[in-house]
């Protein structure tokens, strides 16, 4: 194996896999689902990056592997990193709201006023 | 795994899932943009990844219709180096992308139980709003 092709072809996407998949497992206490997404999506991009590395250098490359990595790992990867980004920018629908704080707006947490002539308490 | 002869056509097979998914999301964000930074470095970061997509099938193609001393040619070096690093530029987008929308749901959060909980009674009224009241029934006394 040549270390110069490792360190210029491989190295860097499992860094960046690792990156992604670190900021992940920080986000994961505060934002559930979302971060879940990118955690799984993220190791799986490492998952297909180390799999790649070890098929390309020890195993016959021209294999069923190939179909596995490339119509299933990898895009289940794409998706599942976009789904987590694209959950971060829809309402979530579990938030958590509090008392006298709407639950189907926008933003759980945007202050809209409390209506003070409501019906029924014009009487 | 060759299913086709044709270099350029088993390339596209291949790079074809991944494509389609990065079109769709990129169309999702388009219509969920709603002008967040990090909306934008996600865009920004499919369009780059389509773009790389684009660029291996293009280096593909060359390589086929050019002999082995390509390999040794600074044009393809270039075009090698210069996709793996938007390659490795888009990955470094969505991770940016996510990391700016976290904060930004952070601070809403932050922001949203400081100044909107409890709710402030409107200027002249003295007494507790209607609302709070199923909330916070009054008490018999």
């Amino acid at each position: 194996m040549d270390v110069l092709d490792f360190l210029l072809y491989r190295a860097p996407f499992l860094a960046v896999a690792s990156c992604g998949l670190v900021f992940g497992l920080r986000a994961l206490s505060r934002h559930g689902t979302a971060a879940i997404l990118t955690t799984i999506g993220w190791g799986l991009l490492l998952l297909t990056s180390l799999l790649n590395f070890l098929v390309w250098n020890f195993f016959d490359y021209s294999s069923g592997i190939q179909l596995l990595m490339n119509f299933l790992l990898y895009p289940g990867a794409t998706i599942m990193i976009l789904l987590g980004i694209l959950s971060m920018l829809t309402p979530r629908a579990s938030n958590p709201t509090l008392p006298g704080m709407p639950s189907n707006s926008t933003s759980a947490f945007q202050y809209q006023g409390l209506d003070l002539h409501a019906e029924g308490d014009q009487s | 795994m060759r299913l086709f002869e044709n270099p350029v056509l088993n390339h596209i097979f291949y790079a074809a899932p991944n494509v389609i998914i990065a079109t769709i999301f990129l169309i999702l964000l388009l219509q969920k943009a709603s002008g967040r930074k990090g909306a934008k470095l996600a865009m920004i970061g499919c369009i780059l990844f389509l773009l790389v997509r684009l660029g291996w099938i293009v280096r593909t193609a060359m390589t086929v219709q050019a002999d082995f001393e390509i390999f040794d040619s600074l044009l393809y070096k270039v075009v090698n180096y210069g996709l793996l690093l938007l390659s490795l530029a888009s990955y470094g987008l969505w991770i940016f992308a996510f990391y700016s929308l976290s904060k930004d749901q952070d601070q809403l959060v932050i922001l949203g139980l400081e100044d909107s909980y409890p709710p402030p009674p409107p200027a002249g009224v003295s007494a507790p709003p209607a609302g709070l009241n199923e909330v916070y029934p009054p008490q018999p006394s």
